[in-house]
């Protein structure tokens, strides 16, 4: 049952391949797609654009949240964390996802024309150019993504020189809590501005304070999903199975449980207030997302979002069966997938025109095109890792130095 | 009871922290959840002590004097409240909601933390939750109590205020069930009695060791009255545990629900800078940073005056701080939020709401509420200032202080709404500010009667972690290498 780490590597190298393979066919889709159905191209990518850019940044909150608390579930997923978002070199997801914004930026002229486009004295959005204009627009993508970059590999810098030099010295873990403190501070407020700017203006009218932290929680969790997705396939490798045991998988079960339940309050806050108000400026986005067919995957995800994991991950024998955990993973990035279409897709659509459901072959070709090159560099960068795949020379990291050192031997053999 | 006093000594987890290396914070001795020699001897009888045999101090008597005085002048602005009617008030059109709805919401918010400590960070396992759960507690219900008496008292027949419940009357009129004002009935009942549940259901054993310990028959009496016939044998522990975890599950949503509920007394009404989505989440953290603020506010002079320094440790200061510290944050990102959409709404009303609050007559609450809220609280990323005890109670009152103007801000915007002509001044009149005085006095009255008659550190959670501990380092030196290198 116990194998190896250099096993688990190559099985990760292996996966790798696999997710290159089924990106590769999902970027044919997507350029055939663009050839074809231009108009149509542009909201799909959008749409698969940003079900894993929340996943992405959920995995930057994770890792700034953990090297302030250092529970003992945050070292088993660092790993994950780091090769989630930039694990050194130039193949990484988050350098991938701020190339791929290029093609948003291109079709920009499409995708947001009722602000980019002529105003037609509409007072409102005259009102807005201070903040929704063309150069101040991209000025903040390049910002945002210079931002996450920066932070991630500076956070990655010291953790591993903690790490490499053995250099546990309080000094340095000091300096790590004392960024990572307050890069959650400006990274939440970057979180909102980027969410606004990609997803809330497609609708320019519409407004809602809490817009960025829904989506962000939508990623929150799905990020943890794909971690103990992973957790859960690498226990049975070296070092994980020295490590792991039931109380970390009930730590990460609750997480995943605790942040359903927030997810389910901060969505009902924005929908209860709105639609108590009813004004007609906001009323509109969840008119076109109650309106036909779309009205159903509303009450769908408040049965799938919430009510049924909620009933699931309260007991604790999901928590603690790492096989169930897995599968509940599975499906809360499946719902995740739901959740981003019933934010994004209707956007397309006009109020009282939306009888239909407005899904394209396209939207499930940009989920898998840009998930395919996202898990091709995120578990590429796991299986080339200098470091040992626990992080076990965190001084905080208790009982797992031998453990460490076992792996940091077959990485150097 | 049995003696335990022979488990003595080295109870030290830290100890390695020899003088000149650098010391990482959890393994400082001062950080530690409960001081050196605690045994479990020691903790029943400091705490029990206080209760059963030391004299009453004059600081006590002092205390209790001038909160009973205040006590009286609630008394008194309520007496005259209903002679005359809520006129006496400086509520008028346009401004409805004066210090009613502002102390309402301030006193609720600050019995959040008694919700929190006991509930959430029993469930997420924190032990060092342990030695100052009673106390939030208790100050959860004392403020409860005090929140409860405003909107009471400000429907203006307060005799009447049980037609907001929704029973079969014979007028044939239901409350309306789509307005927050009334779920506010029901959230806050709930609340009260749960929290009054949850506390009492933690003092039950240790309401049993008072009265094994007390010496006078009347105390004998009163406490045995009160600990239900405890008696600590196997079973009652276990239906003490599974009863205790159920309550604390009950209580965890409505750390969120009871504030997010108030939170939509103002965002479900259409108001321009009242009626924002983030308003819920906001206001539970702001609840959160007060109510830890209030806390503080009342633990430090207590733990001072007391000498319980070896069971509140400097580690629950730092602790406590850290989450005022991350609530503080939740609530400046709240402000930067209403402040951004207000413009990006490109709404002339949102607009002109926000910039009536900044720049408008009461600009000035609004500045002082930044100061307060946002500016001074930074300090507490120092950890000097989260562990020296003067800067950090004066913090904990500046965050009172600005918790409170930030339901200023709020409710005065109602001073001026869309046309000009009905544009007000609210200006509060003696009698508010005596209930408000008032409302102090209950709730330092009843804080003084807790710390005299009832074990205000829970006794057998503090023994039973100082077991824990015991016992985990006796386990950790068993096993391998765990003691960890600290370089130069």
């Amino acid at each position: 049952m116990n194998r190896s780490s250099t096993e688990l590597r190559a099985k990760y190298a292996a996966m790798s391949r696999t997710a290159m393979i089924a990106g590769l066919i999902g970027v044919i889709g997507l350029v055939v797609g663009w050839i074809v159905e231009a108009d149509k191209f542009y909201q799909s990518y959008i749409f698969g654009y940003a079900y894993w850019i929340t996943i992405t940044l959920g995995m930057i909150g994770w890792m700034l949240l953990h090297n302030m608390t250092a529970g003992k579930w945050g070292f088993t997923i660092r790993r994950f964390l780091q090769a989630g978002t930039f694990n050194g070199g130039f193949l990484t997801p988050l350098l991938l996802m701020a190339v791929l914004i290029i093609p948003i930026i291109i079709g920009s002229g499409e995708l947001y024309d009722k602000w980019m486009g002529a105003h037609d004295g509409d007072h409102v959005l005259e009102n807005k150019t201070f903040y929704l204009n063309e150069p101040f627009w991209y000025a903040r993508m390049v910002f945002y993504f210079l931002f996450w970059i920066f932070l991630t590999m500076t956070l990655k810098r010291l953790l591993n020189r903690e790490e490499r030099t053995l250099d546990t010295s309080f000094s340095n873990m000091r300096t790590i809590q004392r960024l990572s403190g307050g890069g959650l501070v400006l990274f939440l407020l970057t979180v909102n501005f980027s969410m606004t700017d990609w997803m809330m203006s497609l609708e320019p009218h519409w407004f809602s304070t809490i817009y960025g932290v829904i989506l962000l929680i939508g990623g929150v969790i799905s990020a943890i999903a794909l971690c103990i997705v992973m957790t859960v396939s690498s226990s049975k490798y070296a070092p994980f199975s020295k490590y792991l045991d039931t109380k970390t998988y009930h730590d990460l079960g609750n997480l995943m449980f605790a942040l359903t339940v927030f997810w389910a309050y901060v969505s009902f806050s924005q929908y209860i207030i709105i639609w108590s108000a009813n004004l007609a400026e906001e009323a509109g986005w969840y008119l076109k997302r109650t309106e036909g067919i779309n009205e159903y995957i509303g009450y769908g995800l408040l049965v799938f979002h919430f009510i049924f994991p909620f009933l699931v991950l309260i007991q604790r024998k999901w928590k603690r069966d790492p096989n169930r955990l897995k599968r509940m993973a599975i499906y809360i990035l499946a719902v995740h997938f739901i959740d981003i279409f019933w934010q994004i897709k209707p956007a397309f659509q006009r109020v009282g025109e939306a009888s239909g459901l407005n899904i394209h072959w396209l939207d499930f070709a940009a989920v898998l095109g840009i998930g395919g090159l996202w898990l091709w560099l995120f578990l590429g960068g796991l299986a080339n890792m200098k470091e040992p795949l626990l992080p076990a020379h965190d001084p905080r990291m208790k009982g797992a130095k031998p453990i460490a050192d076992e792996d940091l031997a077959t990485v150097n053999a | 009871m049995a003696d335990r006093s022979h488990i003595k000594g080295s109870l030290d987890a830290g100890s390695g922290s020899s003088s000149g290396k650098l010391t990482p914070s959890y393994l400082d001795p001062d950080y530690r959840v409960f001081g050196d020699g605690m045994t479990y001897k020691s903790v029943t009888d400091k705490v029990t002590d206080i209760v059963l045999k030391l004299k009453t101090s004059k600081g006590w008597w002092l205390g209790f004097g001038i909160s009973f005085m205040a006590l009286q002048v609630l008394v008194i602005s309520i007496i005259y409240l209903l002679i005359k009617g809520p006129g006496i008030w400086g509520v008028n059109n346009p401004s409805m909601w004066g210090f009613a709805i502002i102390n309402f919401v301030w006193w609720i918010g600050i019995g959040h933390a008694g919700t929190l400590i006991s509930a959430i960070l029993l469930l997420v396992q924190q032990d060092w939750r342990t030695s100052i759960n009673r106390f939030a507690e208790a100050m959860t219900v004392f403020a409860v109590m005090c929140a409860g008496l405003f909107p009471l008292l400000h429907v203006g027949r307060p005799w009447l205020a049980y037609w907001m419940l929704p029973y079969p009357s014979t007028m044939g009129i239901w409350p309306q069930f789509r307005s927050p004002l009334l779920w506010d009935v029901f959230a806050i009942s709930t609340y009260l009695t749960v929290s009054v549940l949850f506390w009492y259901l933690g003092l039950v054993p240790d309401l049993a060791t008072l009265r094994d310990r007390a010496v006078k028959k009347a105390k004998k009496v009163i406490y045995g009255f009160l600990a239900l016939g405890w008696r600590g044998s196997a079973k009652h522990w276990d239906r003490f545990t599974t009863a205790y975890l159920i309550l604390a599950g009950l209580s965890t949503p409505l750390v969120l629900s009871v504030h997010s509920i108030v939170s939509l007394d103002f965002a479900v009404s259409n108001l321009p800078g009242w009626h924002t989505t983030i308003f819920p989440p906001y206001f539970v953290a702001g609840a959160v940073y007060s109510g830890f603020a209030m806390v503080l506010t009342v633990m430090i002079p207590v733990r001072h005056v007391f000498g319980l320094h070896d069971i509140l440790t400097l580690r629950h200061l730092n602790n406590m701080s850290k989450v005022m510290l991350a609530m503080g944050l939740v609530v400046a990102y709240g402000y930067a939020m209403e402040a951004f959409f207000a413009f990006y709404s490109g709404g002339q009303y949102e607009i002109q709401a926000f910039q009536n609050r900044v720049f408008g007559p009461y600009g000035w609450s609004y500045w002082a509420l930044i100061l307060c809220n946002v500016a001074i609280p930074q300090l507490l990323w120092f950890r000097r200032f989260r562990v020296t005890l003067v800067p950090l109670w004066m913090i904990s009152n500046i965050i009172n202080i600005g918790m409170w103007l930030e339901r200023y801000v709020i409710v005065i915007t109602l001073t001026r709404d869309f046309m000009t002509s009905s544009w007000g001044y609210y200006v509060p009149t003696i009698w508010d500010w005596s209930l408000y005085l008032g409302t102090f006095g209950l709730f330092f009255t009843c804080t003084f009667l807790f710390i005299r008659f009832l074990p205000m550190i829970n006794v057998f959670e503090m023994r039973e972690l100082i077991h824990h501990v015991k016992h985990h380092e006796h386990h950790d030196k068993a096993g391998h290498g765990t003691e960890v290198e600290v370089s130069h």
